[in-house]
């Protein structure tokens, strides 16, 4: 079989596209934006679309169309680091209680049973409660809640893998443990693992923006697409595109994240055929 | 499946201590003093240290932790929860007051996944890469990119007012629990199509199924009569799944549609400091859930014979 220098699946191209303008336009939100994204004129409230303020002002008068450029920065860093930390904690944890059984495993998925039992939203809301709503408590609270998630389908895929013919070859040649789990068994999870960190990264994305429209996540006067909905809740009738901005740009965010795993779960699905025919 | 069943239900009894220790632990690591929130309810004098003391010990805060855990647990199988930080009233009473709202609107949201999750999902696979298939398909990807609130509000924007066919808040008539439902089911939907489809195509891909393809069937009754049946264990053990959507999901609808349930009850908890609402709250959801998956649980195993049979030879 020769291998033909590969061009991205088709199905990758619109979501990368999509992705990679909503990252270009966050990154360079500072060049880009016309008008201080916090900066509060009240003579100016609630002005529909000008050649000044190209997508109106708000309820304070600041420039959406500055706010709505800005208004991905913090939910997008949030759901990267977020699902970055849970997905290390539960490649760790994971793949211990795989590979190790015993007590390590007993106890790891006792703790995995516990947190996956627990609705995620009671724990989120719990934990606002403790530490008061903001940045650091929406961060913990969404590593806590799905940290069991990676855990639980690491462990199950490491179990797997470790009865493996060739993992069993290696032992006999008498590698370390550390060998065979860095060498051999990590590398073999990272597939299934990117498919799994963008469609986690989509549901963070979701919990972030519902807990700050409620006001439980980001708080105000950040700009950002859910807290901007949330401060239009009593003017969106009369104001509609204070909504609507904002929205649309949280729903292309998450169709692009969707169709990206969707893209990438075709592919992966399609690579492990392939091994298959040979 | 005797042995099954006790296996599992002693599998619960970690998973609860859990729930309840989470619970406790918020009492305990919340900001500001039991005692003294007690004592400014109200609101006439500022208490001195000694009275301070006097109710902690009264309240038993002075005692080790343990001992604390000890004694709330004892109220809760009682059914005592505590009482509320901001009208003193009893929080169980109030839980329970504002539970059927929330189970009701729950309840609505849950068979509507189902309901189209079968449905949609089946006419996915009878036309499979046809233009129904696509359009589900299509469907599913947007119902999944909607965040909740946002669908919520447009809906109001459309629906109420606009054209003014539904009422936007409160409840009452059966017409307001249109938007709020349609809401909270459409995430779940879509999960549930998605994952009626790939479990239905699975099936089709079995011997058995080309053997009835060539009996001649007509394909509905292909997929509908034959493979539906062995699709819908996989989907059902995901039920318990989407019923936790739906409930952490009815916190924002509540929200946004003003309906008094718990959900709207542990929003205001948050912004008053009231945290024995919110342990109830905690409690409350996390139980229900955890209930909820056990019961889904063993009636998949009871209806799915290949789960019960390998269960009780490689456990048994």
């Amino acid at each position: 079989m020769d291998k033909q220098p590969s061009l991205p699946p088709a199905d990758l191209v619109l979501p990368l596209l999509l992705l990679g303008g909503i990252a270009l336009a966050s990154l360079a939100a500072p060049l880009l934006a016309p008008y201080d994204p916090n900066q509060i004129h009240m003579a100016a409230r609630l002005q529909g679309p000008s050649a000044t303020h190209w997508l109106g002002t708000d309820t304070l008068g600041r420039d959406l169309f500055s706010r709505t450029l800005y208004g991905g920065r913090l939910s997008l860093m949030l759901a990267l680091a977020a699902t970055f930390l849970s997905m290390l904690l539960g490649l760790v944890l994971g793949s211990l209680a795989g590979y190790f059984n015993g007590w390590p495993d007993q106890l790891i998925t006792t703790l995995t049973n516990i947190f996956q039992g627990l609705p995620g939203t009671s724990f989120m809301v719990a934990i606002a409660g403790i530490m008061g709503p903001g940045f650091h408590s929406l961060l913990l609270g969404l590593v806590i809640t799905s940290w069991a998630g990676f855990t639980r389908i690491v462990r199950a895929e490491v179990m797997h893998l470790k009865e493996e013919p060739f993992i069993e070859g290696i032992r006999c040649l008498g590698a370390s443990h550390a060998h065979i789990l860095f060498r051999h068994i990590l590398p073999h999870l990272l597939g299934n693992t990117v498919v799994l960190f963008t469609t986690r990264a989509g549901r963070t994305v979701q919990a972030i923006a519902a807990l700050s429209f409620l006001g439980l996540g980001l708080q105000p006067p950040a700009p950002d697409w859910s807290v901007m909905i949330s401060d239009a809740r009593m003017y969106y009738r009369s104001s509609p595109h204070l909504i609507l901005v904002p929205g649309v740009c949280i729903f292309v965010l998450l169709l692009s994240i969707n169709l990206m795993g969707d893209a990438l779960r075709n592919l992966a699905d399609r690579r492990s055929q392939e091994v298959w025919k040979e | 499946m005797g042995l099954y069943v006790w296996r599992r239900l002693l599998a619960l009894v970690p998973v609860l201590v859990g729930i309840s220790i989470i619970a406790f632990a918020l009492g305990v690591l919340a900001p500001g003093d039991p005692a003294e929130i007690a004592l400014n309810r109200s609101g006439l004098y500022t208490p001195t240290p000694e009275q301070i003391a006097q109710v902690r010990s009264e309240l038993g805060l002075d005692r080790p932790l343990v001992v604390q855990y000890g004694h709330w647990f004892q109220n809760l199988l009682r059914g005592d929860l505590g009482t509320s930080y901001t009208n003193g009233r009893p929080v169980a009473g109030e839980l329970l007051r504002r539970l059927p709202l929330t189970l009701q609107l729950a309840g609505s949201a849950f068979m509507l996944t189902c309901f189209s999750g079968l449905f949609f999902g089946t006419l996915a696979v009878v036309f499979h890469r046809e233009w129904p298939d696509r359009l589900i398909n299509l469907m599913v990807n947007l119902l999944l990119s909607f965040p909740g609130f946002w669908l919520a509000l447009l809906l109001i924007l459309v629906l109420a007012e606009n054209r003014s066919l539904l009422p936007t808040s409160g409840t009452g008539t059966l017409a307001h629990f249109v938007m709020p439902t349609l809401t909270l089911s459409a995430a779940t939907s879509a999960i549930a199509i998605r994952l009626t489809r790939a479990s239905l195509l699975q099936e089709m891909g079995k011997p058995y199924m080309l053997a009835a393809r060539a009996k001649g069937l007509h394909r509905f009754r292909l997929v509908a009569t034959n493979a539906l049946p062995n699709a819908l264990p996989p989907v059902m053990a995901l039920l318990g799944n989407y019923l936790g959507g739906i409930l952490g999901g009815s916190v924002v609808i509540e929200s946004i549609f003003a309906l008094p349930g718990i959900g709207s009850y542990a929003i205001e908890a948050i912004f008053t400091r009231d945290y024995p609402a919110l342990q109830g709250y905690v409690l409350i959801t996390g139980t229900f859930y955890v209930l909820v998956m056990l019961l889904v649980d063993l009636l998949s195993v009871m209806l799915n014979p290949r789960v019960r049979l390998g269960g009780a030879s490689s456990h048994g």
